[in-house]
């Protein structure tokens, strides 16, 4: 390659890298640095030269002054205390019990003193008051100081806290009760979400793929539908159905037939959250299933069974093994999407603490953002356990076949029926999920008012009286407006990033496409956690802070969700003939018209779908966002979320109706232009083809 | 217009030579074949020229002047590429026109070169079109269209015809030459085609595991390969074991047989002779010549194919026109003698071992 011609393409590398590094790497680098910080209390050694240097920055005249006034004014106990530290400081043990009572120990101490050689107490006397300072007048001298100071030895003289480097926060959720029970009810969680949506995964993606479900393509974009939900709507719609006040538990079994209380038998608990998550996270796991079975050579199936196999053989020793690396796939995801999970658990779980949730807790609670990191950290680690004892099982098999689509054999009746049954199940109780959301919002008061009112959706109170932190939906414009700057700027980047990564290969390119896809592995809930370390004083310079702007926000949609331009982008590219741009380079087009021009217009399809998806997620999520939302700021999936976890669930439900109305109303807008805009602007596979001369 | 010249080019991917020591001469409005096996670096050869790639060592020249680290676009080429390399995305004329709208020119202007290298390639009509609904002929049309409208000093072909069926393979050849006639455009054709390459050339470049093996004109590597390897990767020859008498003559079996253009070497020594299937002379049998046997018979039109066995067993091709054939109907079985048609056959060193060109390729 010559030198001219590669100056370009280094200098956009160069950008992009540093841009996918800055808010990808260092963020995911930040946290796992932070989750090893610990505090302490710092030994006296420490805390002796602290203080002293601190004592250097007043004026010599009024240093000793100072000194003497505060070791005068100490009482009987204080001094006690500074004579056990001087003896330390001297290297001498101290002879009396710590824990004794305080009267005991004065006068231990005098005796202790007392019975030191001269030398030795002279020594020790000396260090008493700066003993003094450096235990009891450590706060005020701070403060005298403070212009002094850097802000580190500030903080570390106000706190007499030492920062170390440590596996403390780890430990923690071992050692701790209320974090290990909390562990155990994420991991059980976890396996048996795995389990059952894995199994009803497979099992409606090999019915759709085999002809054994009815009107299977129709089937397959209702089993899509939860992936464009706002957050705990699922959560939030089981309850209106299932809960305390529920439609069915309430007002049919309880108050209609009298068969169950509806206060005690409810969906709140373990199965709601099970309940909850399993609808959720079907969509993602069909997906990757869909995909497989889809690819998989039907004639393989077709073999089998001219060799004498009974379906049942066929699916067991045929179906089942091929479809083993997407089964692992799709497990590994399921299990970290439902480790991470704290909405649904705060909001439905009630009494079950689960490890997501007490992250949540000490982040926005206590800002502790040692213990969440190591959290973060721990919640990740499980799910690639997972992932490596699967692949162990399954020996890494990889398997390659001939692209032919799935066999035209049909299924046995009865799995024809039984596959279904399965598939409308699932999608009429999506079809209620949502259709509940609707009614949600717009009653006065679920399970007490049934009468209706528009007024979750302006800025009226719905139900004089209930006072509420949001009122109407006005927090659905701030993440329409943050969700329509981050996707088109999500698309562009997208497709510019697999660009380079096509024409440059490797290693610079090997990186950034690695970086790119690691939010797509880590859960929002690390991505967001990340963004509040790296940028609440990146660099420690105040001036780059991005804590509470909208920009954080818009940057963490944006490269959370990056990849998926990424990836089709690539895929599309592997598939275009790399002469082209190189027909274009040679005509005389720069780097920068070839993307414009040429690449960019081929690659639509790519930008357009990593628009949408930074758009639609960046409309709904909320486990990264929930962390990042400054004060001012109030983004609708964190007010869905809120609202729904105090019980307020008509605006909850008003909130994710617009929502849902502005993602399917822009969906619509792509497909229809796709359809029926200027020639120009539509997908050149889809344009009608002229008849050939 | 211009010459090019490589001087001594080396290129190497990894551990493989690529190029090795290449020099080779184009002249100003030469039509210039490179023909090789895959493999064997032509299209590293053009790609280097293009400034695609750079070589390890040596020069590219244009009209005597060194390219250096001149980028591709600044070389005043024009590229064929095999796939064509349209863009999807843009209509017949603005494929055509986008260097020109590139370089900022009148749209009037735009417009009608445009529209005048439609007529010369024949697509009138279709520039409203995207390249999926042309023919694969259409579009590499328009890609020549494209390369030539900027009127480059030399145009490069890489397998131009390789991705079309044979009529239209046909078709296109005599137009591309044509084009470039019309134009007096310097053009270095690259393919693995040797039939392509003799019939559209008037220079052609054999090379093989990244050398150059022989130039000449299509006529002089047919009947004068350098080596073995071109005589077996051109047309179609028989390479048997034979050993030197002198000059002119070697001996095969008991025979000895005259040859026009025998290598100089040590009498006695163990050579191969070769000898294309239309210069076998065949003779009936004992009438002198090299006794054979007829094996089998393959009509191919204006010729008919023989294989015969001779020598041991070695396998042996003649073509004898089909009117001769015609007077003559032996049936498989039947014994011949032959000898080689006015000493048209080339010696080479060595023995005739392992004679097939792919595997002396590998």
């Amino acid at each position: 390659m010559t030198l001219s011609r590669a100056v370009p393409l280094r200098a956009a590398t160069l950008v992009i890298g540093a841009l996918v590094f800055t808010f990808i790497a260092l963020p995911i680098g930040a946290i796992l640095l932070r989750s090893l910080v610990v505090a302490g209390p710092a030994p006296v050694g420490a805390l002796h030269d602290t203080t002293t240097r601190a004592l250097q920055h007043l004026e010599p005249a009024r240093r000793a002054e100072t000194v003497e006034r505060w070791a005068a004014a100490a009482t009987p106990r204080q001094r006690m205390e500074a004579t056990a530290a001087a003896l330390e400081l001297n290297g001498l043990a101290v002879p009396w019990d710590r824990k004794a009572p305080f009267d005991d120990q004065i006068a231990a101490a005098d005796e202790a003193l007392a019975a030191l050689p001269a030398e030795r107490r002279a020594a020790v006397e000396a260090e008493l008051p700066i003993a003094v300072v450096m235990l009891h007048k450590r706060i005020p001298l701070a403060f005298q100081v403070k212009d002094a100071l850097t802000e580190a030895e500030f903080e570390a003289l106000r706190s007499g806290q030492q920062v170390g480097y440590g596996l403390d926060h780890y430990l923690a959720v071992i050692d701790e009760p209320r974090l290990r029970s909390a562990a155990v009810n994420s991991l059980t969680l976890a396996a048996i979400a795995t389990g059952v949506i894995t199994t009803l995964a497979f099992l409606l993606a090999f019915g759709i793929n085999r002809g054994g479900v009815w009107r299977g393509g129709a089937a397959r974009y209702g089993i899509l539908i939860p992936l464009v939900s706002p957050p705990v709507v699922i959560a939030t719609a089981a309850i209106l159905l299932f809960g305390r006040n529920g439609i069915v538990t309430k007002s049919l079994l309880d108050d209609q037939l009298g068969l169950i209380d509806a206060g005690v038998a409810n969906v709140y608990g373990f199965s709601g959250v099970v309940l909850a998550q399993i609808l959720s996270y079907l969509p993602p796991a069909f997906i990757i299933l869909d995909n497989v079975l889809g690819k998989q050579d039907g004639r393989l199936e077709e073999a089998a069974a001219i060799q004498g196999a009974g379906p049942w053989q066929v699916f067991c020793q045929v179906t089942l093994p091929m479809a083993q690396p997407g089964l692992i796939r799709a497990a590994t995801l399921v299990f970290i999407l439902s480790m991470t999970d704290f909405g649904n658990p705060l909001v439905i779980g009630k009494d079950m603490p689960v490890l997501a949730g007490v992250l949540y807790d000490e982040m926005i609670g206590f800002h502790n953002t040692a213990l969440s990191s190591a959290i973060a950290v721990w919640l990740i680690v499980p799910a690639l356990c997972v992932y490596a004892l699967l692949n162990r099982i399954g020996r890494r098999k990889r398997f390659e076949t001939a692209d032919s689509g799935p066999p035209l054999t049909a299924l046995p009746r009865q799995a024809r029926a039984a596959l279904t049954g399965l598939a409308w199940s699932v999608i009429g109780f999506t079809v209620v999920i949502y259709g509940t959301i609707l009614v949600g919002a717009f009653v006065r008061v679920w399970g007490q008012d049934f009468s209706f009112t528009p007024h979750h959706f302006t800025a009226v109170d719905a139900v004089p009286g209930f006072v509420s932190e949001y009122v109407g939906v006005g927090p659905v414009w701030t993440s329409l407006k943050i969700a329509l700057i981050a996707a088109p700027l999500g698309g562009l980047l997208a497709v510019a990033i697999a660009y380079l990564a096509e024409r440059l290969r490797g290693w610079a390119s090997e990186a950034i496409t690695f970086t790119v896809l690691l939010p797509a592995i880590l859960p929002g809930v690390v991505f967001g956690i990340g963004y509040i370390v790296a940028f609440n004083n990146p660099f420690g310079i105040k001036a780059l802070s991005l804590s509470g702007t909208h920009a954080i926000l818009v940057l963490n949609i944006l490269f959370g969700n990056v990849f998926v331009g990424v990836l089709a982008g690539r895929a599309m590219l592997c598939r275009l003939d790399r002469s082209v741009d190189e027909a274009a380079e040679i005509l005389g087009a720069s780097l920068l018209q070839r993307f414009a021009l040429i690449t960019l217009p081929m690659m639509r399809r790519a930008a357009l779908l990593g628009t949408l998806y930074v758009f639609v997620d960046g409309m709904c999520t909320f486990s990264a966002v929930v962390f990042l939302q400054g004060p001012g700021i109030d983004l609708a999936s964190v007010a869905i979320f809120q609202t729904a976890s105090v019980s307020y669930y008509g605006i909850a439900c008003a909130m994710s109706v617009t929502i849902l109305l502005m993602v399917f109303a822009v969906m619509g807008a792509i497909a229809l232009l796709n359809r029926y805009g200027p020639v120009s602007l539509r997908d050149p596979e889809l344009r009608p083809r002229a008849q050939p001369a | 217009m211009a010459s090019v010249t490589f001087k001594d080019i080396d290129k190497r991917f990894g551990s493989t030579a690529a190029l090795d020591a290449v020099s080779l001469e184009v002249e100003t409005g030469a039509f210039c074949a490179l023909v090789g096996p895959s493999g064997c670096g032509k299209t590293t050869l053009l790609r280097v020229a293009a400034g695609f790639l750079r070589a390890d060592r040596g020069e590219v020249c244009f009209d005597g002047a060194p390219a250096g680290a001149l980028p591709p676009n600044r070389r005043d080429l024009g590229f064929v590429f095999q796939s064509y390399a349209l863009f999807p995305t843009k209509t017949v004329g603005e494929n055509i026109g986008f260097s020109l709208r590139l370089r900022r020119r009148p749209r009037a202007e735009i417009a009608e070169r445009v529209a005048h290298f439609c007529r010369l390639m024949h697509l009138e009509g279709l520039e409203a079109r995207y390249p999926h609904e042309l023919s694969g002929g259409q579009q590499q049309r328009v890609a020549l269209a494209r390369a030539l409208v900027s009127e480059p000093s030399v145009l490069l072909l890489d397998e131009p015809l390789s991705a079309l069926d044979a009529k239209t393979r046909a078709l296109l050849r005599v137009e591309i030459r044509r084009i470039v006639e019309t134009l007096g455009v310097t053009a270095i054709y690259v393919t693995h085609d040797q039939e392509e390459a003799l019939s559209i050339s008037d220079r052609v470049a054999i090379m093989n595991r990244g050398r150059l093996l022989q130039v000449g004109t299509p006529l002089e590597v047919y009947l004068n390969p350098a080596d073995r390897f071109v005589a077996e990767f051109i047309g179609t020859t028989n390479s048997l074991p034979c050993t030197l008498l002198d000059d002119s003559n070697v001996r095969l079996g008991e025979v000895a047989v005259a040859v026009r253009n025998g290598r100089p070497g040590r009498p006695d020594g163990q050579a191969t002779l070769s000898v294309r299937p239309e210069h076998v002379d065949l003779l009936p049998a004992g009438n002198g010549g090299v006794p054979a046997v007829l094996r089998g018979v393959s009509f191919l039109g204006q010729s008919v194919r023989l294989t015969m066995t001779t020598l041991d067993d070695r396998a042996l091709l003649a073509d004898v026109p089909t009117v001769e054939w015609l007077e003559r109907s032996l049936e498989p079985g039947a014994p011949l003698a032959w000898r080689v048609r006015a000493g048209l056959a080339s010696v080479f060193p060595g023995g005739a071992e392992s004679g097939d060109p792919d595997e002396a390729a590998r």
